[in-house]
């Protein structure tokens, strides 16, 4: 990548500016025009560095719980049991890590009888032993920009 | 929660998905709302000043911007000095995230924080730079092995 690259990127992340024409402002202060501006924003999703170009809703705002789950999956049951719990729209993260409780992921809903609901599910699963419910007491930061 | 209106509810909709990368990518949802693109910029601005809005441009992918190592840590942290421990994590920019969560008998830990770095080795001395800083001697070092899924979430108004 880059150095310009990053800039844009820099940019992209943490000044976006709240106006009619954000890009034509960028590209101005990036020294290349609005065109240059795109092509290279289409590129990035593309490849996806850049995941998508919007707002981030604030959950508690909007009346939405999260819940961080972990599960300890049989190894030869994690793919299977990760691809269900994709399936569902309201899962947002998903990961296998290393530990005794080996996949690791998010669910938010309005209501916790939701949340139980789907965990009724994942507990049902075959190849699942067990299944930790983790819900947050307090949340002290939450900073999705990345310093690169 | 429900004072929001017809317009914003829907503005919120449409700025949770990607927005249209052309020069003017208000033009859209304006003409769909009857209203001008100016209507529609002064509305995100209060939506983010009334906190529905926690953060509006580019979301990138990590692992693609040259943070390839990723690990949760979790702590174990007596109740008193959670609060003095958040306030130091809150300083620390590789780690993007951090909670206090429920414990259970089997997992006893009660402090969470993600970080990241570009090597396993960075993410290292953050938490050994937390641990001595903090003087905590209980955690366990969760490296993302996998990466099933990690979408924006998409919080329906």
């Amino acid at each position: 990548m880059s150095q310009k690259e990053k800039e844009i990127l820099k940019v992209l992340q943490s000044d976006f500016p709240i106006i009619e024409n954000p890009y034509q402002v960028l590209a101005k202060r990036l020294g290349i025009s609005p065109k240059q501006l795109l092509l290279k924003i289409e590129k990035f999703k593309q490849n996806k560095t850049i995941r998508r170009i919007g707002a981030v809703a604030s959950a508690a705002h909007l009346g939405y719980k999260s819940m961080l789950i972990a599960a300890r999956v049989k190894p030869e049951s994690v793919e299977k049991t990760a691809a269900f719990i994709n399936s569902f729209e309201n899962v947002t993260h998903n990961y296998l890590r290393k530990a005794e409780y080996n996949l690791w992921f998010t669910y938010s809903a309005k209501t916790s009888k939701q949340i139980n609901s789907f965990i009724a599910k994942i507990k049902k699963l075959k190849g699942v032993e067990e299944v930790l419910v983790l819900p947050a007491t307090q949340t002290f930061k939450i900073k999705a920009e990345f310093k690169f | 929660m429900n004072k929001l209106t017809e317009l914003q509810k829907n503005i919120l909709n449409f700025l949770q998905q990607d927005i249209p990368a052309k020069e003017h990518p208000y033009s859209e949802i304006a003409l769909e709302n009857n209203v001008d693109e100016k209507t529609i910029v002064s509305q995100i601005k209060l939506l983010k000043n009334i906190g529905y809005i926690r953060r509006f441009g580019a979301i990138l992918a990590h692992h693609k911007v040259g943070l390839k190592a990723n690990c949760m840590c979790v702590w174990i942290v007596p109740e008193n000095k959670v609060k003095k421990i958040a306030d130091r994590v809150k300083k620390i920019a590789q780690i993007s995230h951090c909670y206090s969560r429920k414990t259970t008998k089997k997992w006893p830990y009660n402090f969470y924080t993600m970080i990241h770095g570009q090597t396993k080795k960075q993410c290292f001395e953050v938490i050994e730079f937390l641990a001595k800083t903090a003087k905590l001697n209980d955690y366990r070092v969760l490296f993302t092995e996998k990466q099933f899924k990690k979408t924006s979430p998409k919080y329906r108004v």
